[in-house]
C-alpha cells in the first residue's frame, strides 16, 4: 500500500471514531435515562390501552455491542378485568433491545438486531365473556389498517438473538376452562436468515409446564404437568436444502384426561426419561425427510424414517411417506406403566413375551389433520404367557405369533391381515392357528387353519367343576373355516364354511353315570356352505366314526360295546331352530347289556340304522324326534318285572318308521316257548299317547307255545295299572284270580302256526287260525287243534268288561274224540250232557255257547245260551243202574248187544236247563227214540220210547226226578210207530250264524 | 188144551188196551191268556223277566251280579199263543237263536206262573214307581 493512501485511512478512521465519541457523548447528554423514560411512558399511552409503567429506560452499547441499544427495566402493564388472577398483566424486570445503529444513522430506521428479556411474569387472562387482559395494544386508524399489499417475507430478518431468561406465566381461560402456567422458561434462539439461506438455533429449557382443562361440567378433562423440558432444535441450509435437529426430552411428566393418569408412579420413577424426541430432518425441494428419527416413551422406543412431500393436493398438500418400528420389548416391563384404571383390569393376569412392531404409514397432510391412505405393519410376538385364572383355567405358554397387515385406507387395494403363525401352549396341549383376514376396511372375509394337539384333561379345566363330566385322552384338531365378520357375528352357518376333524385317542368320558371308553374316535364337523349336508333343511352336519365304543351306565344296569358306531347329526341354522334337526346313524354292539327299571336286556348283537329328526315344534316325544330305524338284534336275554324267566331271542330284525313298525324276524324264546314272529305294527306312537288305536297283523309261528304264560304277559296290555287294580277292587275280584284283561286300544292279529302248546292244563298241538284282539275282545276265528287225538276247531269271542263278569262265546267243533277223554278235557261237558258219560267211544261233538264267568272263569249259569250236538257211531253203553232198570222196562234181552248203532243229539241250553230234542238210536234189534229236559243241577224229566222191538209191544218210560233219586216207570206211549223225529237242524243253522256273527266282528269296528 | 184159548184171550185183551191206549186224543182244551197282563217286570227271587209292549224282553238275575240296565242282560223276543208262552233268545256276540216253550198256568196282573217242563215256576209282578 502506498504511504499517502496509508495516512489517508488513518486520518479518516481518526475522524470517524471521533465523530463517533462526539455523537455518544452528545446522545448521552442528549438522551438522557430520565428524557428516554420519560419519553417511552409518553410513547405507551399512545400505543398501549391499559396502564403501562416504564422504571427507567437506559441506552446501552456494552449489552448489545456493537449495536447500539435500549436497557429498560421494570415494566408493568396493569390491566384490571373481573375474575383475573392478577390485576397485572405483565411485570419485565429487565429488557433489552439492540438496535443496528449503521441502519439508524444512514436511514434513520430502528431495526432491532437482539432482545433479551429477563424476570418476566405474565398473566394473561380471558373472561368467559371473552374479553382478555393482554388485549392492550390500541388499533390503528382505519386508515393505517387500509394497506392490503400482501406480507413479504423481507430478504434478510434483521433479529439474530432472542433471549429469554426467568420467564414466568400463567394463562387463564375461564371461556375453554384451560389454565396453563410456564414456570423458569429459559431460551436462547440465535441465527440468520439471508435470502435463501437460514441457520437458525434454538436452545430452550422449561423448569416446569402445567395445563389444565375442563370439560363443560367442570371437571379436570385434561390435566398435564412436565418438569424440566428441554427442546434443542437447530436448522442449516438454504429453504430448498435445510438439515436440522429436533431434540426434545421430558424426563418428567403427568399426563391424564377424564381423569385416567396416565403417567403411574412406576412410570414417573423411571431412570429413563418420560419421553425422548430426536429427528433430525432434511428439507429439500418440498420435501421434508428424517432417517433414524427416534421417539422414546420411556423404554419404549419409536424409530422413524420417512418424508413429507408437497404435493398438488389442495387438501393434503404435503404427503407421508415413513417406515417406523418399535423396538423388541418385554411386555411385562411395559405393564407397570400401564394407568390404575388397567393396571386394575389385568391386576390378575401374568403376562410375559416379547413383542416387536414395525411398519409403513402412508397418507396426505394436511394443515389441521392427516388423512392416511395406507397402513402396513408386522407384529411379532415370541415367548409369551398369560395366566389368569378368572379367564383361563390355566396358563398359557410359548405364545408366539407372527401377524402382518396391509392397510389401504383409501381403499385402493384391499386390506389384508395375514396371521402367519399364532401359537399357544395351555398343559399339555397346543394350538396352532394362520390364516387371513381380508378385505379388513369391507366384509372383513376371515380365512383361517388351525391344528391342535389336545389333552382332553386341559380342555376338562374348562368345565366348571359342578357338572359331573370328566373326560381322558388326547385330540389332534384340524380346522378350517372361511367366512365374513358379519356372518360370525350373526352366526350365519347358511353362509360359513367351516370342516372340523378330531381324532380322539384313549377316549374316556364319564358324565354322571355315564362312561363311555373308545381308544380311537373320529368326529367330523362342517357346514354346507363348505360340502354339501344330507339333509337339505340342516346347515351343519357332524359325524362320528368309531369302531370300538364302549358304554356303561351302572345305575341302569347298561354295558354295551359298539364296534361299529357311525353316527351323523344335521343340525338347522341356529338363527331358526324351529327348522328339524336330523340326526343319522348306524351303531353296531357287539355286546349291549341295559337295564332300566327291573327290565333289562342282554345283547349279543345289535345292529342299529336309522335316523331321527328333531322337531321342537311338535309336542307329542315321538313325533318330535321323528325317528326312522332299522335295528338287528342276535342274541339277546330279555328280563322283565313279573317274568320269573328271560325272554331268550335268537334274532330280530325290524324296520320302525313313524307310524309304522315292520316285524321282519323275531325269533323268541321263553321258558319252553319259542316264537317266530313278523309282520307290522301300526300307530306305536299314537297308541303310546292314548290317540289312536295300536294296529298290529303279525304272523306266529312257534313249535311249542305256553299259551297261559303268553296271556300272562299280555293280559291288560295297554290298561294302566291302577286302572286294573281300581277295577278289581270294584268288581270283588278274589285275590287268588287273575283273569285275563283284553287288552283295550288294540287291533292286533295274529295269523298262528303252533305245532304243539299248552293252554288252560290241555295239551294242543296244530294249533293254526287267526287270532284277534280288537278294542277289548279277543277273537279265535275258526282256529283248528288237535287235543288228545282229536281235531278240534274253535271260533270264540272273550271280552272282559269287568274283571268278574267276563264274556266268553265259543263254536266249539271236536271230531272223533274220545267221550272220557272229552269230558275229562272238558268237565263241563258232563255237567251240560249228563247222558253223555254213559257213552263210551269216539264221538263228534259241536258246542255253541255263549256266557259270562266270574273271575275264576266260573260260569254264570243264569246268563248261559247255547246250543249242542253229539253225534257217534258203534257207541258202547257202559253198564249202570240207570240203564239196566230201563232196558228192564223195555224188556230188552239178556243177551242184548249193548252197542249203538249211530247216535245222532241235538239239544238248547238256556240257563241252568239242557233241553234234549227227540233222537233215535238203535241198539241191537231195538230202536229207541229219546226226548227231555234236565237241569245242571241233575233234575231230570226225561222221556224213552221203544219204537221198534223184537216183541209185538210199544213200550215207554218216564225217567223223572231228581238225582240219585230218580223215579223210572212206565210211561204212556206218545210217538208213533216208526216216528222219525224231523232234524231240528237247529246246531246247524246256529253256527252258520255264529260264524257269520264271529266274521262281522272280525270285519267290523269294534263297538 | 184149555188155557190155550184163555191166554191168547188175555193176549188180546191187553193189546186192545195198548191199542186204545196209543190213540191219542187231539182235543185242544188249553186256556187262553192275554198278552197285555204280560206287559211289565215280573220276579221270582233274584231271577227278573221283562216284557215290553213291542214284543221284546230281557231276563237277569241279580245273584249273578246282572241289572236291569247292564249290557249284558239276555234279550228275548216273545209270543204269547193260548197258554204257550215262546221265548226267542239272541245271544249276545254269538247270536244264537235258542227258542224256549212255556205253557203259562197263571197270569193275571199279579201272578205270572209257567211250567218250563221240568218245573213250576211263579213270577210276582214288580210295580214301577
Amino acid at each position: 500500500m502506498k504511504k499517502w493512501i496509508k495516512i489517508t485511512l488513518i486520518s479518516l478512521g481518526s475522524l470517524v471514531a471521533l465523530l463517533l465519541v462526539v455523537f455518544a457523548v452528545a446522545c448521552w447528554l442528549i438522551f438522557t435515562p430520565a428524557q428516554l423514560t420519560k419519553i417511552v411512558n409518553n410513547l405507551s399511552n399512545r400505543y398501549v390501552t391499559c396502564d403501562t409503567h416504564f422504571g427507567s429506560v437506559n441506552l446501552t452499547l456494552f449489552k448489545t455491542f456493537p449495536d447500539a441499544g435500549v436497557d429498560i427495566h421494570d415494566v408493568w402493564m396493569v390491566n384490571p378485568i373481573q375474575g383475573a388472577p392478577s390485576d397485572t398483566v405483565a411485570y419485565i424486570h429487565d429488557l433489552v433491545v439492540g438496535v443496528d445503529i449503521r441502519e439508524f444513522i444512514k436511514n434513520g430506521n430502528i431495526v432491532v438486531r437482539k432482545i433479551c428479556l429477563d424476570g418476566v411474569d405474565a398473566n394473561l387472562f380471558t373472561s368467559s365473556e371473552g374479553q382478555h387482559n393482554f388485549d392492550v395494544i390500541a388499533l390503528a386508524d382505519s386508515s393505517q389498517l387500509s394497506d392490503t399489499t400482501a406480507f413479504r417475507l423481507p430478504e434478510e430478518v434483521s433479529l439474530n438473538s432472542i433471549k429469554l431468561d426467568k420467564v414466568n406465566g400463567s394463562y387463564t381461560d375461564n371461556q375453554l376452562g384451560v389454565r396453563a402456567s410456564l414456570e423458569d422458561l429459559e431460551m436462547d434462539l440465535s441465527g440468520s436468515l439471508l435470502g435463501e439461506s437460514i441457520d437458525a438455533s434454538l436452545l430452550m429449557n422449561i423448569k416446569k409446564i402445567c395445563y389444565t382443562q375442563q370439560d363443560s361440567v367442570g371437571a379436570d378433562f385434561i390435566d398435564c404437568e412436565a418438569s424440566d423440558v428441554s427442546v434443542d432444535v437447530s436448522s442449516d441450509g438454504s429453504f430448498n436444502n435445510l438439515q436440522g435437529r429436533l431434540q426434545l426430552s421430558l424426563p418428567k411428566g403427568q399426563f391424564s384426561m377424564q381423569g385416567v393418569a396416565y403417567v403411574n408412579d412406576a412410570l414417573a420413577s423411571s431412570s429413563d426419561d418420560l419421553l425422548s424426541i430426536d429427528i433430525p430432518f432434511n428439507y429439500s425441494n418440498g420435501s421434508l425427510s428424517v432417517d433414524g428419527a427416534q421417539l422414546g416413551l420411556d423404554q419404549l422406543k419409536l424409530s422413524l424414517t420417512g418424508r413429507l412431500q408437497a404435493s398438488s393436493d389442495v387438501s393434503y398438500p404435503s404427503l407421508l411417506d415413513a417406515d417406523f418400528s418399535v423396538s423388541k420389548v418385554s411386555v411385562q416391563d411395559l405393564l407397570p406403566y400401564l394407568p390404575p384404571q388397567f393396571a386394575g383390569f389385568c391386576s390378575n393376569m401374568t403376562i410375559k413375551g416379547d413383542v416387536a412392531l414395525s411398519g409403513h404409514v402412508e397418507g396426505g397432510v394436511g394443515d389441521t389433520n392427516v388423512n392416511v391412505s395406507y397402513i402396513g405393519c408386522d407384529l411379532m410376538v415370541q415367548d409369551g404367557s398369560f395366566a389368569d385364572m378368572s379367564m383361563l383355567p390355566k396358563p398359557l405358554r410359548n405364545i408366539s405369533a407372527d401377524v402382518s397387515a396391509q392397510l389401504y385406507l383409501d381403499s385402493s387395494a384391499t386390506s389384508v391381515v395375514n396371521v402367519r403363525g399364532l401359537s399357544a401352549t395351555m398343559g399339555s396341549s397346543k394350538v396352532n392357528l394362520e390364516g387371513s383376514l381380508s378385505d379388513v376396511l369391507g366384509q372383513m372375509n376371515l380365512d383361517v387353519r388351525g391344528t391342535g394337539s389336545l389333552q382332553m384333561v386341559d380342555v376338562m379345566s374348562f368345565i366348571p367343576d359342578t357338572m359331573p363330566l370328566d373326560v381322558r385322552g388326547t385330540a389332534q384338531l384340524k380346522l378350517s373355516a372361511k367366512a365374513t365378520i358379519d356372518q360370525l357375528s350373526q352366526l350365519d352357518l347358511n353362509h360359513i364354511k367351516l370342516e372340523s376333524n378330531i381324532d380322539f385317542n384313549q377316549l374316556d368320558v364319564a358324565y354322571g353315570d355315564i362312561h363311555a371308553i373308545s381308544p380311537a374316535l373320529h368326529l367330523n364337523l362342517h357346514t354346507s356352505a363348505q360340502r354339501p349336508v344330507a339333509d337339505k333343511h340342516c346347515v351343519v352336519a357332524a359325524a362320528l366314526l368309531s369302531d370300538n365304543l364302549q358304554l356303561k351306565m351302572p345305575s341302569n344296569q347298561v354295558d354295551a360295546k359298539l364296534t361299529g358306531t357311525q353316527l351323523a347329526v344335521n343340525l338347522p341354522d341356529f338363527s331358526n331352530l324351529d327348522k328339524p334337526i336330523a340326526a343319522a346313524f348306524k351303531l353296531v354292539m357287539e355286546r349291549t347289556n341295559v337295564g332300566v327299571d327291573s327290565i333289562g336286556m342282554d345283547a349279543e348283537q345289535l345292529e342299529l340304522n336309522g335316523s331321527v329328526r328333531y322337531d321342537a315344534s311338535q309336542n307329542d316325544l315321538i313325533a318330535s324326534i321323528n325317528p326312522n330305524l332299522s335295528v338287528t338284534l342276535g342274541r339277546t336275554l330279555f328280563f322283565m318285572p313279573d317274568m320269573p324267566e328271560a325272554l331268550r331271542m335268537s334274532s330280530m330284525a325290524f324296520d320302525y318308521k313313524p307310524g309304522s313298525c315292520r316285524l321282519n324276524d323275531f325269533n323268541l324264546h321263553w321258558g319252553e316257548s319259542d316264537y317266530h314272529l313278523s309282520g307290522s305294527v301300526l300307530n306305536l306312537e299314537d297308541w303310546l299317547a292314548h290317540k289312536s288305536v295300536l294296529k298290529a297283523d303279525i304272523s306266529l309261528q312257534s313249535n311249542y307255545s305256553d299259551i297261559d304264560q303268553l296271556l300272562s304277559l299280555i293280559s291288560g296290555m295297554g290298561s294302566d295299572p291302577d286302572t286294573i287294580e281300581q277295577m278289581r277292587r270294584e268288581d270283588d275280584v278274589p285275590a287268588d284270580a287273575a283273569p285275563f284283561i283284553v287288552p283295550r286300544d288294540v287291533d292286533v292279529t295274529l295269523h298262528t302256526n303252533v305245532k304243539s302248546c299248552v293252554a288252560f292244563d290241555n295239551k294242543l298241538s296244530n294249533l293254526a287260525g287267526n287270532i284277534s284282539i280288537r278294542d277289548g275282545k279277543a277273537i279265535l276265528d275258526q282256529v283248528g287243534f288237535v287235543c288228545k287225538a282229536a281235531r278240534m276247531q274253535l271260533t270264540g269271542i272273550y271280552k272282559s268288561p269287568r274283571p268278574n263278569h267276563l264274556y266268553l262265546g265259543v263254536d266249539f267243533h271236536l271230531l272223533d274224540i274220545d267221550i272220557e277223554e272229552l269230558i275229562d278235557m272238558i268237565p263241563y261237558v258232563d255237567t251240560l250232557v249228563p247222558m253223555l258219560s254213559s257213552f263210551s267211544g269216539q264221538a263228534n261233538f259241536h258246542l255253541a255257547l255263549e256266557g259270562y264267568l266270574d273271575a275264576k272263569y266260573a260260569p254264570k249259569t243264569s246268563t248261559l245260551l247255547g246250543s249242542a250236538a253229539i253225534s257217534g257211531k258203534e257207541l258202547v253203553v257202559l253198564d249202570n243202574e240207570t240203564f239196566d232198570k230201563i232196558s228192564s222196562l223195555l224188556m230188552f234181552k239178556r243177551s242184548t248187544r249193548n252197542v249203538i248203532d249211530s247216535l245222532d243229539v241235538e239239544m238248547t241250553l238256556f240257563r241252568n236247563k239242557m233241553e234234549v230234542y227227540p233222537f233215535l238210536f238203535s241198539m241191537d234189534k231195538y230202536q229207541v227214540c229219546a226226548s227231555g229236559i234236565h237241569s245242571l243241577t241233575g233234575n231230570y224229566n226225561y222221556h224213552v220210547e221203544l219204537l221198534k222191538s223184537p216183541l209185538p209191544l210199544r213200550l215207554a218210560v218216564d225217567v223223572k226226578g231228581t238225582m240219585p233219586n230218580i223215579g223210572i216207570s212206565l210211561g204212556k206211549v206218545v210217538y208213533n210207530e216208526l216216528y222219525n223225529p224231523a232234524k231240528q237242524d237247529a246246531i246247524k243253522q246256529r253256527t252258520l250264524e255264529i260264524k257269520k256273527m264271529v266274521r262281522e266282528a272280525l270285519e267290523s269296528n269294534v263297538r | 188144551m184149555i188155557m190155550k184159548p184163555a191166554y191168547l184171550l188175555v193176549l188180546c185183551a191187553i193189546a186192545a188196551v195198548l191199542l186204545w191206549a196209543g190213540c191219542s186224543k187231539d182235543k185242544d182244551k188249553s186256556p187262553k191268556f192275554s198278552e197285555s197282563n204280560l206287559i211289565g217286570k215280573w220276579s221270582s227271587g233274584t231271577e227278573f223277566w221283562r216284557y215290553d209292549a213291542d214284543h221284546s224282553g230281557r231276563t237277569w238275575d241279580t245273584a249273578d251280579d246282572v241289572n236291569e240296565d247292564d249290557e249284558t242282560t239276555m234279550r228275548f223276543a216273545w209270543s204269547l199263543d193260548g197258554d204257550q208262552l215262546k221265548h226267542v233268545f239272541s245271544g249276545d256276540e254269538v247270536h244264537q237263536a235258542v227258542a224256549q216253550y212255556y205253557t203259562v198256568k197263571v197270569l193275571n196282573a199279579t201272578t205270572l206262573q209257567w211250567d218250563d217242563g221240568l218245573e213250576v215256576v211263579t213270577f210276582t209282578k214288580v210295580k214301577v214307581d
